[in-house]
Formats: C-alpha cells, sequence, structure tokens
C-alpha cells in the first residue's frame, strides 16, 4: 500500500501552527510526550511506548563461531523489522527507505560506537563466541520510531541476561538460569537518539515530532547522545538552511533529554529486579489487564484554544452547530466555544477535537466522552 | 602500524598535508557519449564515475511516479577493485543501500523536481579507486554529472569530511579537513556535511567512525562546512573552463551554427 497523500490544507495548516509556536496535539515545541518502559517476563523483553508509537524489543543469544577479522569479539546483530501491523505502508519485505533508515542509524549509536563490551562475549577465541542479536519490531507507528526504537534497544540489552558457561576438558557446558546465575552484558556507554524536525527554514525546531509532523518537515535531524557529552551518531536528512549552528543548538537539548531517559531506564530496571526478587506477578500480564499494552486511547488533535483571535465568523458555520450553545468561528480551523457554563467551570482552556478544513463546516465530535458532555451542554 | 599519528609534531598529516588542505581535486566533464550527462572526479587518490540519465520517462515502475516532481534514483557502487582486499559486494548490501539512500535524499532537495513532474532522473555512480571520503567524492561528482547533464539546480552540491586528531602533548584536538583512508581507518570520528554553499543550506550531515563529544562538533563542523566552500570553487571553475572549451570547439567545428 502506498503512503496515505497529505492534503494540501493540512500540510498549510500545520505549518501555520508551528509559525505560531503551537503543535497539533497541544504540545509545546521542546515537550515530548509519555515515555512508558514496560518489561517481559523473559530477560531482554521489552516494550517501549512514546506516546502511541510502540516498539518492542527482543534480545536473544547463541554461540557461533566469530569473524575472521576480528576472533576475539562476540558479534551483535541489530533488526528492525517494520510489518505492516505499525503502518499500512509498512512492507515486510525489508528494503524500504525507512527501514534502511533505521537500521542503519540504531548499527550506527549501537554498534559502531561500541556500546556494548564485546571482547567480554569471547568464549574460544577464533572458535565460539557469543552472538547477541537485537530485534526491534514496529508495533505502532506514531512518529519518531528511531527514539522509541534507540530506547527499546538499550533497554532490552540493559535488561538482558546471558547464560553462564565454563570451558572443561570435557568441552563447553552452558549452565541453565536456575543452575547458575545468568550474566547481564557489559555496558561501556547508553547512547540514545533524540529526533528533531525542522520547519520554516530553521527558524521552527520540534522535539519529538509525531507522524505528521514528520512528513510536512523540510528536514528531520537525530542525533545519537550517550551520558558522557559525546556524539555516537548524527543524521540530517532534508534540507535546512540553519547550517551548522543546528548541531550546536539541538545538541544540548539533545543531552537533556538523553540523561533522563537513561535515568529512568535504569529505574524501571531496578523496579523490574525488585519484583523478580519479590516473586511477584510481572511482564505484560498486569499491563495487558490495565488495559495499557493494548488500548489506544488518546485523540488525536487537540488545539488549546488560549487567547481570542480576531473574530471572523464564517457563513455556513452557525446552521450546523445546533448542539452546541453559541460558538463563533475565528480564523480557519480554530473554534472558541462561548458556553457560560463551561466557562465557569473549571478550564482556563477549552480543549476540543476540530478537523482541520480552511472552512469550518461541522465540528466532528470525538469519541471521548468529555469532550461530548462539553459541546452538548 | 604503530605509532603512526595522524598529525606529526610538525603539524603535517601522513599524506604531508597541513589540518586545513584539501587533497588535488581533477575532474573531466563529458566523458561518456550514451548517459545525458557524466563527469570524472579524483580527489587526492579517490577516482569516481558519475553518469546521468534524464529527465526521461518513468517505464517500469508506474507506481514511482509522482504527479508533481521527478522521481530520482541513486545508485552507488564500489567497483570489486577499489580497496585493498577485493570487495565481495559492490552494490545491494546494507551500507550500500544507505548511501544510495542518503544520495536520493540529497539530490531531492538540490535538483529542481518540480520542473520535471512524472519524470525520472537516474544517477550512477561508480568508485574506482577508494582512498577515504568516498560519498563525498560521488557526491560532488554527482554534481558535475547532473551539471553536464542540464538539469537544473538550486546550487552546486559540495560535500566534505572532516575529522579530529586526537590531542597531542596538551595540545587541543586539530579538526583536520577532507581525510584519506588511513585516518578514516584508524579510528577517529567522521563528520560528512554536504551543503549548498552559496545558499548556506545544509542538505545531510552524517557522523561515523568513534564517538565525538559535543565540545568539538563546531570546529569540526566548520571545517568541513568551509571545506565544502573550497571544493565549490574548484568545482566551478572546472564547469566554467568546461562550457569554454565546449563553445570553442562548436566554433571551430561550424560557424558556431546551432543544432
Amino acid at each position: 500500500m502506498k503512503e496515505p497523500i497529505i492534503s494540501n490544507c493540512e500540510k498549510a495548516f500545520l505549518l501555520e501552527a508551528i509559525s505560531e509556536s503551537r503543535r497539533l496535539d497541544g504540545r509545546g515545541m521542546f515537550d515530548y510526550r509519555d515515555l512508558s518502559i514496560r518489561f517481559g517476563k523473559d530477560y531482554g523483553c521489552c516494550e517501549v511506548s512514546m506516546g502511541q508509537t510502540r516498539v518492542l524489543g527482543q534480545v536473544s543469544c547463541e554461540i557461533q563461531q566469530p569473524k575472521a577479522t576480528r576472533p576475539n569479539e562476540g558479534l551483535l546483530l541489530i533488526n528492525v523489522g517494520l510489518s505492516p501491523m505499525g503502518a499500512p505502508h509498512f512492507e515486510t519485505g525489508r528494503q524500504s527507505i525507512s527501514s534502511i533508515q533505521l537500521n542503519r542509524l540504531l548499527e550506527k549509536c549501537i554498534k559502531d560506537s561500541k556500546c556494548i563490551d564485546l571482547e567480554s562475549l569471547c568464549i574460544v577465541a577464533e572458535e565460539k563466541v557469543w552472538c547477541i542479536r537485537l530485534d526491534l519490531n514496529i508495533l505502532n507507528h506514531e512518529g519518531n520510531l528511531i527514539d522509541c526504537a534507540s530506547v527499546a534497544a538499550l533497554a532490552a540489552l540493559s535488561h538482558f541476561r546471558r547464560p553462564d558457561v565454563e570451558l572443561t576438558s570435557e568441552g563447553l557446558i552452558i549452565y541453565e538460569a536456575a543452575v547458575k546465575e545468568p550474566i547481564p552484558l557489559g555496558i561501556k556507554h547508553t547512547p540514545i537518539c533524540v529526533s528533531f524536525a525542522i520547519f520554516n527554514k530553521g527558524k521552527n525546531i520540534v522535539v519529538d515530532p509525531s507522524e505528521l509532523e514528520e512528513r510536512v518537515a523540510e528536514a528531520e535531524f537525530t542525533l545519537g547522545v550517550n551520558g558522557y557529552k559525546e556524539l555516537c551518531g548524527v543524521h540530517l536528512s532534508g534540507s535546512t538552511q540553519s547550517g551548522p549552528t543546528i548541531v550546536r543548538q539541538c545538541a544540548n537539548k539533545a543531552l537533556k533529554r538523553a540523561v533522563s531517559v537513561v535515568a529512568l531506564i535504569k529505574e524501571t530496571l531496578a523496579k523490574d529486579s525488585e519484583l523478580r526478587g519479590s516473586n511477584t506477578e510481572r511482564g505484560f500480564v498486569e499491563c495487558v489487564r490495565q488495559g495499557t499494552i493494548t488500548s489506544h486511547g488518546t485523540p488525536k488533535i487537540c488545539l488549546p484554544i488560549k487567547h481570542k483571535l480576531p473574530v471572523e465568523t464564517m457563513e455556513a458555520s452557525h446552521e450546523d452547530e445546533s448542539s452546541c450553545d453559541e460558538v463563533e468561528v475565528i480564523g480557519s480551523g480554530t473554534v472558541e466555544l462561548k458556553n457560560s457554563s463551561v466557562l465557569a467551570t473549571d478550564t482556563a482552556e477549552q480543549v476540543m477535537e476540530v478537523e482541520a478544513k480552511p472552512k469550518v463546516e461541522e465540528i466532528s465530535l470525538s469519541d471521548d466522552e468529555n469532550e461530548v458532555q462539553i459541546l452538548s451542554d | 602500524m604503530a605509532g603512526l599519528q595522524l598529525l606529526s609534531e610538525y603539524g603535517l598529516r601522513v599524506d604531508g598535508r597541513r589540518p586545513n588542505e584539501l587533497r588535488q581535486i581533477r575532474c573531466k566533464m563529458g566523458v561518456f557519449s550514451q548517459p545525458d550527462g557524466s563527469a570524472y572526479l579524483e580527489q587526492g587518490n579517490t577516482k569516481v564515475l558519475a553518469a546521468v540519465y534524464g529527465p526521461h520517462e518513468v517505464r517500469l515502475n508506474r507506481s514511482k511516479t509522482h504527479h508533481d516532481r521527478a522521481y530520482i534514483n541513486c545508485q552507488f557502487s564500489m567497483a570489486v577493485f577499489s580497496t585493498s582486499e577485493r570487495k565481495r559486494r559492490p552494490r545491494g548490501d546494507r551500507k550500500s543501500q544507505e548511501m544510495d539512500m542518503n544520495l536520493n535524499q540529497i539530490f531531492e532537495s538540490a535538483i529542481r523536481t518540480e520542473l520535471y513532474p512524472r519524470s525520472r532522473i537516474d544517477i550512477y555512480l561508480e568508485v574506482l579507486q577508494a582512498d577515504g571520503s568516498n560519498f563525498s567524492a560521488c557526491v560532488n561528482a554527482a554534481t558535475l554529472a547532473l551539471i553536464d547533464a542540464g538539469i537544473p539546480l538550486k546550487d552546486y552540491v559540495c560535500s566534505c569530511t572532516s575529522t579530529l586528531a586526537p590531542s597531542q602533548g596538551g595540545a587541543p584536538p586539530t579538526p583536520m579537513v577532507d581525510v584519506n583512508h588511513v585516518e578514516e581507518t584508524l579510528g577517529g570520528p567522521g563528520l560528512n556535511m554536504s551543503t549548498l554553499p552559496r545558499l548556506d543550506s545544509v542538505v545531510h550531515l552524517e557522523l561515523s567512525g568513534t564517538r565525538l563529544h559535543l565540545s568539538h562538533i563546531d570546529p569540526v563542523a566548520e571545517k568541513a562546512s568551509t571545506g565544502a566552500a573550497d571544493i565549490m570553487a574548484v568545482l566551478d571553475k572546472a564547469v566554467r573552463g568546461h562550457v569554454a572549451q565546449c563553445l570553442h570547439a562548436r566554433e571551430l567545428s561550424g560557424q558556431g551554427a546551432d543544432a
């Protein structure tokens, strides 16, 4: 399937909003979506979600012959799988541009920057080494796959434990987890990718872009940073007129984000090891019960109306709004609710779902119950 | 190669250059007769051939046609004899696919694709000898080939790779421009920047090799950017020379009769 085409008015609407420093989902220009990390029952399995973008990571290991050029080092293979489950335009034949980009960027960030200590994975030089395989699956694509995938990769690698081995005169003994405690991987530094979308000739930079923002942006800039303020990977695609200064501008923000993400990973790891120690239920079971792992509940476009813009009433607007008391259309695509009863209650800003059309002919009601209540008051 | 320093105590690099010197660039346009545009570029010992076909009709894969702009297809290939050990897969492996993708993105930003809707432009690159900065040389060669084909560009696309020599004896690490093979493989980060120099616009930025500390990013990026601007001067001179030569040849052949 082809990627759905974005209409010109959607593009124009988004660009106009960004130039006024507003984003379609109500976030600030430098606000990130909620990041949550959940670990599964096995070591090395984790699911990361940034807003609605979800990535599942799984680490596995086996014993193999090392590469001829590096006989003392273990092997690390990273594979990102884009299946049509994530987005309808993904194809299973792993040839598309985005899949190559994701794979290469993660490889650069994690493999080429030597984040995992590969020499400790050697069992017998030139004969047997551990081959660590990291598989990431994109479960849902709502923008910013690179960030989410890099967090999933790092979390899965930090969580993983490989079996303990012993080389005896008879041969190699691989101990089961019950017999000998499995060993975690040696992680030398913690690289995280942070993405920025650039609009309006480099004047507006947005952090953690959503899918629509990614497609409309004139350039997308990804930085791989670690906790030691080192850059592990840089990738700029598209064309931006801000020149070399863009790197410095984004680098500091990326660093702060990387530090907070790594802290979150460590915290979640600590909680998980506590749970394992106390022998309670762990893994995705709780998440499935609460409906957090499979549900999709947040509204897509929320426009917070914070201040009045010059009023221009449109002709066709008033007829369809019999369900609302008084709605005045202000400019294209923004609506202010003048219902006094609602104003009297808590909201300093009214959040409504509006379809992005230049002429507001009807207001679509969201599935969210709260919104319906406000409109029907 | 123990004890091989990237920057000697006299401030000379392994091939005798200073940190801010580019390698010698030699280029020739119109080397082939079949493609619409072709170019041969040498950057030191790195030798690249570029051929451009287009704009032409999209024949095989109609789904790739864009209704409002041209579809750009780049293919990067390294000849099997280009590296010191015979290269087993000249194209089609992941790294080459990534290069293809990067080239696509660069030229989509640089070519005025809106002038050729529903058409296709193919750019084929072949590295004959790989001695560092292969990708940069390819971008520069492709620019020349596109100019030879007469395809309108927003500006010259110039690319340069810079690195950082490790600090010696207390001195801060020095950024070096236009890396060669030894500097690339001996470790050290390689920042590859492709720009439209006159528009002061960056079309592609990539960091490969080892990690680079944030405090060193500015000098390295600055070096790559000035390197690209210097390369533009060289390419511009070559293009003007080539055009003058063509005009001269035409005048000589027949009273300037336009075909």
